[in-house]
């Protein structure tokens, strides 16, 4: 497994880098995960969520399901592998994200119980296989799944979202919860990526630092139109 | 213990069809409902699409993942249940009646000889 740390991409690049790395694994099967932060505030939304309107800040669609999810402050990571069956697909990603936590100093559980709170506005409800600290939210996730392919998108609160995105009234300080907040400092993707390796490494699972390919590289060169286009953003059914 | 209806034909990605003459409905079974929880969202391409064999002709998503919808045999979409696209929850609550996805003409009806039948799906989900 190939665990990839980035920071510094447009919210278009960063949806493209992703659907370049589970184009790649259909191809290939090399499971990824990817670690990132945003170079802007933005937000993502649900792959067949309604549109949520044009704002000061981008508003992408993502591939995957789920809710609004404001970044700028988060820890954002992707994952793509294999299909597994039912709720082994959340079990084996969030799990290891929850003990990387944990050896972080982070005090968190995953929330196995019905959806509760705000549906469609992430860090304002608890669904299952979120993370959290005591009933608030520390981290959400979504995904999309091919026949054989699951492609796992998760937001870990580091801070509180930038003040511009307030007008998306998508984070509830009661009901959520920010890294910076458990623990009295802001962790960086790095920091992130190492507890996360550390964990797998611990399962005897083989994980090692590395990029993207060339191909992939190219592969998301030629999304980042796609994720930039009102076509996608504002009513993506199939492909533009 | 999942329903798995005698009179239909199952896919390996958990679809069912019901075939009357050339056309064929399609919805998703009990144990994929169930799988994917609680139904939010679907989208069914437009009638009068063509899809290949083991083409996708939709997208649901429940709460947390959005999944593709298989055509295990080609056709083309003549009917979508605008029902379920209006309110998927009764995907859940009745996915072999009222929340049937769309109807296709079948290309090439031959195909319908690999789908499975019920007691080869059960056995297939574990059932």
């Amino acid at each position: 497994m190939r665990l990839i740390v980035e920071e510094g991409y447009s919210p278009a690049e960063n949806m493209a880098r992703d659907e370049a790395l589970f184009q790649a694994f259909r191809e290939r099967g090399e499971p990824v995960w990817r670690i990132y932060a945003w170079d802007r505030p933005a937000a993502t939304f649900g792959r067949l969520q309604p549109y949520p309107g044009k704002m000061r800040f981008a508003v992408v669609r993502r591939l995957t399901g789920g809710g609004i999810v404001p970044h700028g402050a988060d820890l954002t990571y992707c994952v793509v592998r294999e299909r597994r069956r039912g709720r082994e697909n959340y079990r084996s990603i969030i799990e290891p994200l929850a003990e990387a936590l944990r050896t972080l100093g982070i005090g968190c559980e995953v929330w196995e119980e019905e959806e509760k709170g705000a549906a469609g506005r992430c860090f304002a409800s608890l669904a299952p296989f979120d993370i959290h600290v005591g009933g608030r939210k520390l981290a959400g996730c979504a995904q999309y799944r091919t026949r054989n392919a699951v492609m796992h998108h998760g937001s870990v609160a580091n801070s509180v979202p930038p003040a511009e995105l307030a007008p998306l009234d998508v984070w509830d300080a009661g009901s959520s919860i920010t890294i910076e907040e458990a623990l009295n400092r802001r962790l960086t993707p790095d920091d992130f990526a190492g507890a996360v390796g550390q964990v797998f490494t611990s399962l005897q699972t083989e994980i090692k630092r590395g990029d993207m390919t060339k191909f992939e590289e190219r592969t998301a060169d030629g999304l980042i139109d796609k994720y930039s286009s009102d076509a996608w953003n504002e009513k993506a059914l199939w492909e533009p | 213990m999942v329903n798995i209806p005698d009179n239909l034909s199952y896919s390996e990605t958990h679809e069912w069809l019901l075939v009357e003459g050339n056309v064929a409905t399609i919805g998703i079974t009990d144990h994929a409902q169930n799988e994917l929880g609680d139904i939010v969202y679907l989208e069914v391409k437009d009638p009068g699409t063509d899809v290949p064999t083991d083409g996708e002709f939709g997208i649901i998503e429940s709460v947390k993942a959005a999944s593709d919808l298989y055509l295990p045999v080609g056709g083309k979409v003549t009917e979508v249940n605008e029902a379920a696209v209006e309110d998927p929850a009764i995907i859940n609550k009745d996915p072999y009646g009222d929340g049937w996805l769309a109807k296709v003409e079948l290309a090439d009806p031959g195909e319908l000889e690999k789908l499975m039948d019920a007691a080869a799906y059960g056995a297939f989900i574990g059932e």
